[in-house]
């Protein structure tokens, strides 16, 4: 199936683009697809994506088709049209 | 109680299903705590201001300067280099001198937190430090007031309206700062008017008692296709710093 991956805030500049298309079995973790997309953005993407540990930063909000995913080990799941990473943003 | 200057003022919005008198009355007798006032505590401080509430309270320190003029509608050319909170202030008194202004120039710190909760009935949060930002949720949280989260960056807004007790904090959102936030992000003053709107609209509503605030959701707007998006958010982490239950 195509997912499409949103990319929000600093990680869109990070990405240049704001979304891309993949292709994603339902049985891939939203943690697989994240660390795809990461690999695929390298440098500043995946710093602000994962710690120097090679964990999600806790500040990364993920969303898959408007619903928050705080455990990004579960399955993509049947028929998910899109994931979002959101990087929290602030005022001014 | 309104007035007959109230009723003449808010005649358009007393007819808005849901609101009337009642409505009015309520934010009429309420206190708005806006931190800070640039491109979105700004044009979001002169809608609560539009709207009626009874007080607003300004919370910025720092003088106005050339590049803030591109999204701060309160201000004006001539008063670059002047106290930014002052000169919001006088734009709103011009504006509705009938509503109590207050204008505190500082921003929001440990020694003042508890003290402008205290006296406030909502808080927006429109700052772009997180230090602040997580420093008026606690607060909130501690004296269980409403929380209005308003965010820009580019073309992209985001709105979390915060209810503590009921739904997630900003704690329980992002339980640290970003380590890549950058105090200067490019935006487009529009974006900041827009997304100070939506704010404006989740605190009018929640503090007159009407439609539906958006609460547990973040409220996202994309500008640049004209996206709008409501994520559902996870409920309250029983294990966040600021609101989660208390170690057993």
């Amino acid at each position: 199936m195509t997912v499409r991956l949103n990319y929000r805030g600093q990680l869109a500049g990070a990405a240049g683009r704001s979304s891309e298309e993949v292709e994603a079995d339902p049985a891939d973790t939203v943690l697989s697809l994240v660390l795809a997309a990461a690999r695929r953005a390298g440098g500043e993407f995946e710093a602000m994506v994962f710690d120097g540990d090679g964990a999600p930063r806790r500040t990364l909000l993920v969303a898959s088709d408007g619903e928050q995913v705080v455990d990004l080990s579960v399955p993509v799941g049947e028929d998910v049209r899109e994931i979002t990473l959101m990087p929290p943003i602030a005022g001014g | 109680m309104l007035s007959d200057t109230d009723r003449a003022t808010y005649e358009w919005q007393l007819d808005v299903p849901g609101f009337g008198e009642a409505g009015q009355a309520k934010l009429r007798s309420s206190t708005a705590l806006v931190s800070r006032i640039g491109g979105l505590g700004g044009p979001l401080a002169m809608s609560l201001a539009a709207a009626g509430f009874g007080k607003i309270v300004l919370v910025h320190r720092g003088d106005l300067r050339e590049d803030d003029l591109n999204r701060q509608t309160l201000m004006a050319r001539g008063w670059i280099g002047r106290s930014r909170v002052e000169c919001a202030a006088e734009t709103l008194r011009r504006f509705k001198p009938e509503i109590e202004v207050e204008a505190v120039d500082a921003n929001f710190a440990e020694e003042n937190a508890a003290g402008l909760v205290a006296g406030a009935d909502i808080v927006f949060d429109c700052a772009p430090l997180f230090e602040e930002r997580f420093l008026m949720n606690r607060e909130c949280v501690r004296a269980a007031k409403p929380l209005i989260d308003c965010s820009m960056y580019a073309m992209e807004g985001q709105v979390i309206p915060i209810l503590p007790g009921r739904t997630p904090c900003l704690a329980c959102i992002y339980p640290e700062a970003p380590p890549h936030w950058r105090r200067r992000f490019p935006v487009i003053g529009a974006v900041s008017a827009l997304v100070a709107q939506i704010g404006a609209l989740e605190g009018i509503k929640q503090v007159a008692g009407f439609g539906e605030v958006a609460f547990g959701q973040l409220i996202a707007v994309d500008a640049a296709t004209m996206r709008f998006d409501k994520i559902r958010l996870a409920p309250r982490r029983a294990d966040c710093d600021i609101c989660g239950d208390p170690a057993p």
